[in-house]
């Protein structure tokens, strides 16, 4: 009895104590080690569809690319001349306009995987499209290596992604 | 061994007294109070971080029409390209406060979707929204981001109109030096590079970014000054080799220059690598 009385005691405290309003720490273009997996965005490992030897340096503190600026060359426009020269069937249905995105890791190596791909259309509404996935995965590593996230000497794990603006089914844009 | 027992009950009744006091204060709230009690948790928390997400659900449990939650949970979904989510909360941040919160659904339109037509609609319902007020979604003029937008879709009749009536210090205090930047870009693509080169003066002499002097060496090239045209080049690769880079850690700005822009540009011009 002692100890089930302990136990909620203890329940309790824990939750008075972490109900409390912690002070500001937001400022969101610096990494923070928040010491999970789980976030806004998180790519779970994925037996299928993912590399079981990709490296990561810390997994429980994977970074957003606007905290630690990982790069691709000199960036963005880097990113957009390897689309537009990629010998890659980009194959949108004719009656697609939207966005497709696609998400991936960037390691503190500079290596990709757990490549995701998302579709929203004109009016931003999920939607599916039928995209051969192994192209996309294999478009995306062969863009090479990355310059990892890097800030204040230490290399990071980061989120990237990419955007790909669709008309008609024809490539409009390239946001990255 | 029963001062323990005494101890330890007495923590637990005033736990549970505090406990039924606090629900039933709780419960005494506004929809509103209540929202605001669960939203004010979010502080100390990261962006993105599951529980922040979690305390603003909650905001909008307790109110759906707390529109600040909306569009605070929209955040880190629309950086982390899940758009879907986030055009979803913001559209309704959108719906409640359409003068609060259109400037912002602007700016990721303009930015980070370059959604032009879906921006330009955007900011024209706010302007008509304010009649007698000059906005600033975002920080920036609103008929700076106007004329962005339609300079962006290549309309360059609006966006001069647009980017015109931004150059205008008394109405802002300010006006920002890429209204100069975007006017000089859109005169350079109507062949008026004289004219172009004024606007890249102008916007060098408010903030002497790299970018600039780049555009404005290409305007030179064009009317054939090649001595000034390169000094100018080295003078941005100097601004940018000491940090002088328009730059944002979102997205690529509209007229973003890289170094091996410089250096192709050299190497044609100036005869340099």
């Amino acid at each position: 009895m002692y100890q089930r009385i302990l136990s909620l005691l203890s329940l309790s405290f824990f939750a008075l104590v972490w109900s409390f309003p912690e002070v500001g720490i937001a400022q969101n273009t610096v990494p923070h080690m928040i010491n999970t997996k789980e976030k806004v965005g998180w790519i779970a490992f994925d037996p299928d569809l993912d590399d079981a030897t990709f490296f990561l340096c810390d997994e429980y503190n994977i970074q957003e690319y606007y905290q630690v600026n990982p790069r691709y060359g000199e960036g963005s426009k880097d990113l957009r001349a390897y689309f537009e020269s990629a010998d890659f069937a980009w194959n949108f249905p004719d009656t697609f306009s939207g966005l497709l995105t696609v998400r991936f890791v960037i390691n503190c190596q500079g290596e990709t995987d757990r490549i995701r791909l998302t579709a929203v259309d004109a009016e931003y509404r999920s939607i599916d499209l039928p995209l051969d996935r192994e192209a996309w995965k294999d478009l995306i590593k062969g863009m090479g290596p990355w310059v990892p996230g890097l800030v204040g000497g230490q290399r990071y794990d980061c989120y990237k992604h990419i955007v790909f603006r669709v008309k008609n089914g024809q490539l409009t844009d390239i946001i990255g | 061994m029963r001062t323990l027992r005494i101890i330890l009950f007495s923590l637990f009744g005033l736990l549970a007294l505090v406990s039924l006091v606090a629900f039933g204060y709780y419960r005494s709230m506004e929809p509103r109070e209540r929202a605001e009690f669960w939203y004010q948790y979010r502080k100390g928390r990261l962006q993105g971080d599951t529980q922040r997400q979690w305390f603003m659900g909650q905001a909008i449990k307790a109110d759906p029409t707390f529109a600040q939650a909306y569009m605070q949970k929209s955040i880190a979904h629309t950086k982390r390209g899940d758009f879907a989510t986030g055009m979803l909360l913001l559209n309704q941040a959108v719906d409640l406060e359409p003068v609060t919160y259109l400037g912002y659904r602007g700016y990721v339109k303009l930015y980070m979707l370059h959604d032009y037509k879906g921006a330009l609609a955007d900011y024209h319902r706010l302007d008509s929204l304010t009649p007698s007020f000059r906005d600033a979604p975002w920080s920036e003029d609103i008929y700076h981001v106007i004329g962005l937008a339609y300079m962006q879709l290549g309309d360059d009749a609006n966006a001069m109109k647009y980017l015109d009536l931004a150059d205008d210090p008394e109405a802002m205090g300010w006006v920002d030096d890429q209204v100069y930047l975007y006017r000089g870009m859109v005169q350079v693509r109507q062949g008026n590079y004289a004219v172009a080169i004024t606007e890249f003066k102008k916007s060098i002499e408010a903030n002497h970014f790299s970018d600039q002097y780049f555009h404005l060496a290409q305007a030179y090239f064009q009317v054939d000054s090649l001595p000034q045209g390169c000094t100018m080049l080295a003078e941005g690769q100097a601004q940018m080799a000491a940090g002088y880079v328009r730059s944002n850690a979102y997205y690529e700005l509209p007229g973003q220059v890289y170094s091996s822009d410089f250096q192709e540009l050299a190497a044609k011009y100036c005869g340099k690598e």
